[in-house]
């Protein structure tokens, strides 16, 4: 019994490293931000990628879905996109008789994985057509629920420059997602790099490494992966003390913050270290895979206060903060 | 079994880590300790307090049994050994699990392959590397303190010139105490003589206490210990103060019966002070009282009822009851209760008079026995270094006086001269308001009507001239309407 989960444990790192490495072969560097989606997609959560135009996150995920053989979606929103053209309507159609039927037209939802680009293009409500979708998994239109297939995976771009015509996302929204990953300009070498393989005729091939059968049944096992009550207090004491009122919360918390993290970033927390638990050989979680995953996990769930806001606080700071004194 | 292999690595390590907690704790109670102790050792060294020489060690022992207790009190936990294991070997808390695993038990798929990886580490970390002993930081400190302590106790101690204890001070001592005991034995003749009850026990406790500086081997900090507690006994027994009061109390009395035929000699001798006399002479008056005539005894009664009036709610208002007593009686043909009334006014001088010998006596001892203790003193000075003692002592100290001890004279002039000063009013402008009608009743002189107008006019100005922002523009606006007068 033991050998047999000790093997599952082992294909899990496998099939990560080999994910990784294939996705390697096209984005350059950003090793992380590779790292912090695939433990999005093997946890079941949604991921946010904030990031100048042209560093590749249409790319990663474009490149994902070639590894991972999943159905792939993109959505391009846009201020005039409306929710039906996210999620689907029910449109007239007619059968062998003639006769006039409503039938449901699939929106690109239906699909494993999902690229939401430049998602605070759209209006609210449009972005909040999303909602359901990433929590639940399923869709409800004209009264009728629909599931979606697992593995269902949203991956969201946002531009941190344009502001003009932008909607920033909903917190509601943003608390949906299971991490935030901040794309980095690449180094002089990794941009080198980037010409030699974007600049010849021939594109870097990938190969399929996985399937979305084998996703669902690694997501399952992630689970199993010990927390002691220490380390999962150690993780809620962080979460409880991004919160201003909290008496965890130190005093750059109570100055800057006006809301602090949900219990969904709790989850995300203690998920996304298990991951890093299985990464690195153990079947425990530390405290350094809580450190690890910390700002990815909370910075976007973190809503400044006015202060925070006029003095241009970075939530990253404060997370850092807390990861100093939380004991 | 990794269970096993799991608990055993951190028992070890816990009974390390008790030690070392009990170190920690002994470390930091000295520590602490020490300061605690410091500022009465430097009192110790610079006055004559003296601390007995094992207290120091008897206080370390019940320090190190209190860290003995706080340790027994809070034992370092499995859970504190596990985790103090996972940081020093980077474990990354994989036997802070383990543990978890084990105690509660649980029955998972991962629990035996996490504890047999648990294990597997362990069995590569050695128990002396995740918990070193390590020297406290506070020892430094200690160790400075001891180091200090020794040299001092050498100093004080064992030294060889310089110890007070192997020089014997006790015939100095003795020498100096030898004028204060012949005052004592002066004193108690005086007593005698006086048949002062009071004095004479007062006398026996100071010469007991005295007695104890002719001690062989007393040491000069036992020996102004002594004189320290003599001088307060002495002060406590006299009261300058209230005895001069009452000495000019009957200096008052005597002068009542100066000029009386009969009395003047016992008020001269009240005035005088010397009681006993004032005593035989009032005697010799109640003795002559039933001879004199109606006359006489007419003049003496209104002299002592004169002279007992005067001290009435006095310090010698018995006194001056019994004296105004006797004139009464003797206006009243009572000889008897006149003679038996200025019995017991004598009796009273007598008393006041034995009282002021005594407090004389008392304040020449006190003196003496202050004289006693500065020499005693010169000798602790003296020992300090060279422990040489003074063979040529000034006898000029006190003798002399300043020819002018006030200073001179001051030469200002106290006298008031007022000088009136004018000046020029200047050039310039100044701003000059002409109210009709003086300001009362906390009213303005200015009506709010001009008031308003003037500054509505500025705020109108300053909102067309100054940059103020659009949205604050309004409210500035609102205000002044706010404000307006109501009859515009």
């Amino acid at each position: 019994m033991s050998e047999q989960a000790e093997q599952q444990y082992q294909k899990f790192r496998e099939t990560f490293l080999k994910i990784q490495d294939e996705v390697s072969k096209r984005i350059v560097g950003q090793r992380e931000i590779i790292e912090g989606v695939l433990i999005c997609l093997m946890t079941g959560g949604h991921a946010l990628l904030e990031g100048v135009p042209g560093l590749g996150k249409t790319l990663l995920i474009r490149t994902l879905h070639e590894v991972l053989d999943l159905g792939f979606s993109r959505i391009q929103f846009t201020p005039d996109l409306m929710p039906a053209d996210i999620i689907g309507t029910n449109v007239v159609a007619e059968d062998e008789e003639g006769r006039k039927f409503f039938e449901f037209q699939r929106g690109p939802v239906f699909a494993n994985l999902i690229l939401a680009d430049e998602i605070n293009r759209a209006t609210p409500k449009t972005q909040s057509a999303l909602l359901e979708a990433m929590q639940e998994k399923s869709v409800t239109v004209a009264g009728q629920h629909r599931s979606l297939s697992p593995p269902f995976f949203v991956m969201a771009t946002q531009n941190p420059l344009e502001m003009e015509g932008t909607y920033p996302l909903p917190e509601a929204q943003l608390d949906r997602f299971f991490f935030k990953l901040k794309v980095e300009y690449p180094n002089l070498e990794e941009l080198d790099l980037v010409m030699e393989r974007t600049t010849k005729r021939e594109e870097p091939s990938v190969e399929k490494v996985s399937d979305g059968a084998e996703i669902n049944a690694l997501e399952q096992i992630v689970r199993d992966i010990i927390i002691a009550e220490d380390v999962r207090r150690y993780a809620l004491r962080i979460v409880l003390s991004t919160h201003p009122d909290a008496e965890e919360a130190p005093e750059l918390t109570r100055k800057y913050v006006r809301y602090g993290s949900s219990p969904r970033g709790a989850q995300s927390l203690i998920l996304g270290a298990k991951v890093k638990a299985i990464l690195d050989g153990r079947y425990n979680v530390s405290r350094g895979d809580i450190q690890a995953v910390a700002l990815a996990s909370l910075r976007h769930r973190l809503i400044l206060s006015f202060e925070g806001e006029a003095e241009g606080i970075d939530p990253d700071g404060i997370i850092q903060h807390l990861l100093e004194e939380v004991d | 079994m990794p269970e096993e292999l799991i608990l055993n690595r951190i028992r070890q390590v816990r009974s390390r880590l008790t030690v070392q907690r009990y170190f920690q704790t002994l470390a930091q109670l000295l520590f602490y300790g020490s300061l605690a102790c410091l500022p009465v050792l430097l009192v110790d060294s610079l006055t004559t307090f003296n601390i007995p020489q094992m207290m120091l060690l008897w206080i370390t022992l019940g320090i190190a049994v209190i860290a003995l207790v706080v340790c027994l009190v809070r034992p370092v936990s499995l859970y504190e050994a596990a985790r103090s294991i996972d940081m020093g070997a980077s474990l990354k808390d994989r036997v802070v699990s383990g543990l978890e695993q084990i105690q509660h038990k649980t029955d998972e798929t991962l629990t035996a392959l996490q504890l047999q990886d648990t294990s597997n580490k362990l069995q590569t970390v050695p128990v002396a590397q995740v918990a070193r002993y390590t020297i406290p930081r506070e020892t430094k400190f200690v160790l400075l303190m001891a180091v200090f302590l020794v040299t001092l106790s050498f100093i004080e101690f064992f030294a060889p010139t310089a110890t007070s204890t192997e020089i014997d001070f006790s015939p100095q001592i003795a020498a100096e105490a030898e004028p204060l005991l012949k005052q004592i034995t002066e004193a108690k003749k005086e007593a005698e003589q006086n048949e002062d009850q009071e004095l004479k026990e007062i006398l026996k406790e100071i010469e007991e206490r005295a007695l104890e500086l002719k001690k062989p081997q007393i040491a000069p900090k036992e020996a102004l210990a002594r004189m320290t507690e003599l001088s307060a006994l002495l002060k406590t027994k006299i009261d300058p103060d209230k005895m001069a009061r009452q000495e000019e109390l009957m200096r008052g009395l005597g002068q009542q019966f100066v000029g009386n035929p009969y009395l003047g000699e016992f008020g001269r001798q009240l005035k005088r002070g010397d009681y006993q006399q004032a005593a035989s002479d009032l005697d010799k008056v109640a003795k002559t009282v039933p001879k004199v005539d109606r006359e006489k005894r007419q003049n003496i009664s209104d002299a002592l009822k004169r002279g007992g009036n005067s001290l009435q709610n006095t310090d010698f208002g018995g006194l001056g009851a019994e004296l105004s007593g006797a004139g009464k009686a003797l206006d009243g043909h009572d000889i008897e209760g006149t003679q038996a009334r200025l019995s017991k006014s004598i009796r009273k001088i007598r008393n006041f008079g034995l009282l002021k010998i005594r407090n004389w006596r008392l304040a020449k001892l006190l003196s003496e026995c202050q004289a006693c203790k500065a020499g005693i003193a010169g000798v602790c000075k003296s020992a300090g270094v060279t422990y040489a003692l003074s063979t040529s002592p000034s006898n000029s100290a006190g003798k002399a006086t300043s020819a002018s001890q006030l200073g001179e004279l001051t030469s200002l002039d106290s006298a008031l001269n007022l000088t009136r000063i004018t000046g020029v009013q200047g050039a310039g402008e100044s701003a000059v308001q002409t109210v009709a009608s003086s300001p009362e009743g906390q009213q303005s002189g200015v009506s709010y009507k001009d008031a308003y107008a003037k500054y509505q006019k500025l705020s109108e100005d300053v909102l067309t001239q100054e940059q103020i922002p659009l949205g604050y523009k309004f409210y500035v606006k609102r205000y002044f309407e706010s404000i307006k007068p109501s009859d515009e």
